[in-house]
């Protein structure tokens, strides 16, 4: 018997499948084979490895849309319609309302962060009035790089404000009606308002690191041109303190506006309320 | 087929509600894993998933009795998963024939190098697995996941999959080969 028939009687012999003489010859030929050990010593650990990949978990949400969908298809027909366990109806309610909470803070974070940039760009403005006696010179590039990133900061806060404002209100105000129309739906009603309070909280995240991002990336810029600034002591003084500080203030109003869109836009995803609201 | 299975499916074939709610609740997360594990895309095993409901609702009449009603649910499952992926190929302009070679009768390979011990044995061994998963043909990935995954007979697998007990047998040696030498190449790929 040549290897390839060993090899191919490896799966059998691991599932108990091999009997009588078969086995016999097997287990004679495995004794000898120190190749066919170790293969078969992969195979049972593959086995046992394989019961630890990830089986894909049914959310409570999704086992909802599926007595829906059934629920759907029972009604076109005229048919009594499945009960929905309240236990069912009761997480994914939990759920939903710990989604919007989550959007809620990451408002609140974003509030703290559009004070930030605030106060950096005042700060920026006081540094550069000190330096500017100092250094003079390239202190309008000081500025303008100051500027520029006030307002990429403000700018991307004000994006994400505008993304979960929409979702917030259009999205919600879609599902809202929907349950209003149809009786079947408002019992999904819950499951919908948490898929879409989390896809306004994962925004509100994904918006705050690029604001972050955006805060670091302005703030090395505004470091560079200070030390530039610094080297060649060029004047150009009063011009340029007045220049920041005005940049400076548009910054702060840019991020107190931003942060107020981003809290009315939490608030709607916790009460789920609609455009008309 | 056991009794209570009778009479669970003679409850279903008369529309009963609560039979199609016990029909959800005990074995939804089954249909739900088994799809997940062949697509291996959540939303796609949310829609198959569905699917099978939907279709154990419109064709339990055509259900005779002849295995237990889960191998049959196995059968629909498996079935509503592989014609989406059919369809997503289709749609990609892919190549339908899946692999002929792992039938019956195809020779299998004659050498396979036995994986060292400290490989079975790292952390990121279940994460090759899952991908070594993605790369087995559907038939081959299909029939692993219900022999080692689901901990179906080989026989019912068989009768799952409308093929014969060795043919599923030789299924699962295949992809259980094909994944140790994916795991043994990705091993090599990394040193």
């Amino acid at each position: 018997m040549n290897h390839e028939k060993w090899i191919a009687q490896l799966s059998d012999y691991v599932d108990g499948l091999l009997k009588g003489e078969e086995l016999k010859r097997f287990e004679a030929h495995l004794a000898e084979c120190e190749e066919c050990q170790r293969l078969l010593d992969n195979m049972r650990q593959l086995r046992a490895k394989m019961r630890d990949v990830a089986p894909g978990k049914l959310t409570p949400e999704a086992k909802l849309r599926l007595y829906e969908r059934l629920n759907e298809e029972r009604a076109k027909r005229g048919e009594a319609l499945l009960r929905i366990p309240q236990a069912l109806l009761d997480e994914v309610a939990a759920r939903a309302k710990a989604a919007a909470e989550a959007a809620r803070e990451v408002a609140g974070e974003m509030t703290q962060a559009a004070k930030e940039v605030a106060s950096a760009g005042a700060e920026v403005a006081t540094t550069m009035g000190k330096g500017v006696a100092r250094t003079g010179g390239k202190t309008t590039e000081v500025a303008k790089a100051a500027a520029e990133s006030a307002m990429d900061v403000a700018k991307e806060m004000g994006k994400t404000a505008v993304d979960v404002g929409k979702i917030a209100t259009v999205e919600s105000a879609e599902v809202v009606s929907e349950a209003v129309e149809s009786p079947l739906k408002a019992a999904a009603t819950p499951a919908r308002l948490a898929a879409k309070g989390m896809k306004a909280g994962t925004r509100m995240m994904t918006g705050g690191a690029k604001t972050m991002a955006a805060s670091v990336k302005g703030a090395a810029k505004v470091t560079k041109k200070g030390v530039e600034a610094a080297a060649t002591g060029a004047l150009e003084g009063a011009k340029a303190a007045k220049e920041v500080t005005k940049t400076s203030k548009k910054a702060a109003e840019a991020g107190a506006s931003v942060a107020k869109a981003a809290a009315k836009g939490a608030k709607k995803v916790v009460k789920g309320e609609t455009e008309e609201d | 087929m056991a009794v209570s299975d009778q009479e669970f499916v003679e409850r279903l074939k008369a529309n009963d509600p609560t039979a199609y709610e016990e029909l959800i609740e005990n074995y939804a997360e089954m249909v739900y894993r088994v799809v997940y594990r062949i697509l291996q895309d959540p939303h796609d095993a949310e829609d198959a998933m569905q699917e099978t409901f939907l279709t154990v609702y419109r064709r339990i009449g055509s259900f005779r009795g002849g295995s237990k009603f889960s191998t049959w649910l196995y059968r629909v499952a498996t079935n509503v998963a592989l014609d989406m992926i059919r369809a997503r190929q289709r749609k990609q302009g892919q190549d339908l024939s899946w692999d002929d070679t792992e039938e019956e009768g195809a020779p299998l390979p004659d050498t396979v190098t036995p994986l060292p011990e400290e490989v079975l044995m790292r952390q990121e061994c279940i994460a090759l697995l899952e991908e070594g998963l993605q790369q087995l043909s559907p038939k081959l990935r299909t029939a692993l996941v219900l022999y080692e995954l689901e901990g179906l007979p080989m026989k019912e697998v068989a009768e799952v999959l409308g093929i014969s007990p060795s043919a599923a047998k030789v299924r699962v040696h295949r992809a259980r080969l094909l994944l140790q030498e994916y795991l043994r190449q990705r091993v090599q790929e990394a040193v």
